[in-house]
């Protein structure tokens, strides 16, 4: 093989395959990427250096690329070593008409491949982002449309004076509703607006639970009534100190109970058990509803998740909550956790916040979150 | 509601009572038959076409639920030869094409008077001691992998461009200007649908006379998946060509000529 001489002292692979597919030349390049002499891998077919994978891919996709256009150029492909390991490689490929020899070239790239993986994994995070929240905006336009339309509705009604006079009552507290609705949507808008340009902030004081819990069903009450829905607490009666924001602790709160009694079943009940645990203050929201299923947990904290599609929605909401509770959660450097045994069979959020004492005060402070 | 023919991209040449479909397998479209189709044009009408996604083919109509199993394609097939009002079809699909076109005679065996099979195989993943059809289900996420680097990476390499290569002037002709052609997404969804796929179930249901051709040697469909299919296809001969490789038609296009005649000589 006098001839393979020159190719011998280029700096990239080059190996020639006849129209059996056996190897019929290689130069020192292909053989010290692979650990192999000269006389291990001429004569033998081309698969020896192929993994299994790329095998596949050889025989379904680029052979008939090479045999019908007669090249291919920068084409991944994994080979395999002498000893197994596997060595990504881009290859050009040419077949020469008159032997129907194919003649590859090609260069290692295993950093590059890494870089690409890495790539590729991020292009489709951001490409299943973007349809997250084309859908969001979609969801968006639909929920802020509807409260308008029963506003709008009332209000060219009371303008044509066409609203009996005992019906007046109905029609006020129809648009303060859907006003009071629409104000709730507009105010989780901003919070994730916040969220995501990292300027939502908590001003925390030194306050109890106990509190911020009694306020929060305060705010539900109405809600649950609607749905004949009793909501059974638990809380202890010696007061449990904390220190955190009593506003924005409540919005987390209300968020939980707003969600359980939205999931629940008219007539059925949703619990808010308080208490603390050595160093943690535990506040837990339960209800027996329809449940999360299995896969939709990880994404539950996640803004713009959305378990079902709009159309086929049963309930309204932007399903903001959650993503926002966690982060209120987060910035009062708690967790939030969930559990549900699936469908039908209701679920339960926990919150753990540290509990009050000076040490916890001192390292806020440090973190200059006062 | 679409044009079948144009959706598909259905090409009719040749003259013959007798109709020959030929259904072009992975990586490529209808031009993969082009070394084939000359011998026959002169004695049959030939039917060509694209898959969805594949060739010129109109991707607006790929539907993924349609098309998330080989059902969709074989559906495709049956609508063909309904528009165009041929039966009595000979249908020729290379590797997974083979199994649409059995899917395809096992809901309309009136459509098809015979079916040849280039390099079929059922199912090309291992299934313990009673199957083995080449594959271990970690090779194929491997593979798909692999064509996520070759065609979703970064520019599309193999994507459809003109190449002018000197070399080739024996083989070129007027379809070079636009070469074999694919969607990359259409073309991964393909790839996963069929390398995941078990047909196994459905050899036994074909009742059309089925020729099996299969390469000596073929790492994508062994000679032993032939044997397979051809115990368990009651109506079928096998036939292994003197070839290596998964594209006989386009490697080793007069075996895969002389094989077709043959077996049509017997058949008529």
């Amino acid at each position: 093989m006098e001839s393979n001489s020159d190719f011998d002292t280029i700096p990239s692979g080059y190996l020639v395959i006849n129209e059996q597919g056996s190897i019929r030349e290689v130069n020192t390049y292909v053989l010290n990427l692979l650990d192999y002499s000269k006389d291990d891998l001429i004569d033998q077919p081309f698969e020896q250096i192929l993994t299994v994978a790329a095998k596949i891919f050889f025989h379904t996709h680029l052979i008939t690329t090479i045999l019908h256009r007669g090249i291919a150029n920068e084409i991944y492909l994994s080979l395999r070593s002498s000893s197994d390991i596997h060595i990504p490689v881009l290859l050009n490929a040419k077949l020469i008409g008159k032997t129907k020899d194919i003649v590859f070239t090609m260069i290692p790239i295993q950093n590059r491949n890494q870089y690409e993986d890495e790539i590729i994994i991020a292009k489709r995070a951001a490409e299943e982002a973007t349809i997250a929240k084309d859908r969001f905006v979609a969801l968006v336009s639909h929920e802020l449309r509807s409260p308008l339309t029963a506003i709008l509705g009332w209000a060219e009604l009371l303008k044509e004076g066409r609203v009996p006079e005992c019906d007046l009552k109905v029609a006020y507290e129809s648009i303060e509703t859907s006003a009071l609705s629409q104000s709730r949507l507009v105010e989780d808008l901003l919070d994730i607006g916040r969220i995501v340009s990292g300027t939502l902030s908590i001003t925390p004081e030194y306050t109890d639970v106990q509190t911020i819990a009694e306020s929060s069903l305060k705010v539900v009450h109405l809600t649950a009534l609607d749905k004949n829905i009793q909501i059974v607490t638990e809380i202890p009666n010696e007061s449990i100190p904390i220190y955190a924001d009593p506003a924005r602790l409540q919005q987390a709160i209300v968020n939980l109970l707003n969600n359980a009694i939205k999931f629940s079943p008219n007539g059925e009940e949703v619990k808010l058990i308080i208490l603390s645990q050595n160093t943690t203050v535990i506040i837990q929201v339960s209800d027996n509803g329809r449940g999360i299923p299995q896969e939709f947990m990880p994404k539950i904290f996640n803004q713009f998740a959305q378990q079902e599609d709009i159309i086929k929605r049963r309930e309204s909401g932007l399903g903001l909550g959650l993503a926002i509770t966690k982060h209120l959660v987060d910035l009062h450097h708690g967790s939030i956790s969930v559990a549900s045994e699936g469908d039908q069979k209701g679920a339960t959020f926990t919150i753990e916040l540290p509990l009050f004492s000076e040490s916890k005060i001192e390292k806020l402070e440090s973190l200059s979150l006062i | 509601m679409f044009d079948v023919l144009s959706r598909n991209n259905v090409k009719q040449i040749g003259t013959g009572s007798k109709t020959i479909l030929f259904a072009h397998g992975f990586g490529c479209d209808q031009k993969m038959w082009r070394a084939i189709v000359p011998a026959f044009q002169n004695d049959y009408s030939i039917v060509l076409f694209d898959y969805v996604g594949a060739g010129q083919s109109d991707i607006t109509t790929y539907n993924p639920t349609r098309y998330k199993s080989l059902d969709g394609y074989a559906q495709d097939i049956i609508e063909i030869c309904d528009t165009l009002q041929i039966s009595d079809v000979i249908f020729v699909g290379h590797s997974v094409s083979s199994m649409i076109g059995a899917l395809g005679s096992i809901k309309r065996p009136d459509l098809f008077s015979s079916l040849i099979m280039v390099c079929p195989s059922p199912c090309y993943i291992n299934k313990g001691e009673q199957y083995t059809g080449g594959f271990e289900e970690k090779d194929i996420r491997e593979l798909l992998k692999v064509m996520d680097k070759n065609y979703m990476g970064w520019a599309s390499t193999l994507a459809p461009m003109v190449v002018q290569n000197p070399e080739l002037t024996d083989i070129t002709d007027e379809f070079e200007t636009r070469f074999c052609s694919t969607d990359p997404v259409i073309l991964k969804q393909f790839a996963e649908v069929t390398f995941l796929s078990d047909n196994r179930k459905d050899l036994p249901k074909i009742t059309t006379p089925t020729l099996i051709l299969q390469c000596q040697t073929d790492v994508i469909a062994p000679p032993i998946v032939g044997h397979y299919v051809h115990k368990n296809i009651e109506k079928s001969i096998l036939t292994i060509l003197n070839a290596t490789g998964h594209c006989p038609h386009m490697s080793h296009p007069k075996l895969v000529i002389n094989a077709i005649s043959d077996y049509l000589n017997n058949v008529d």
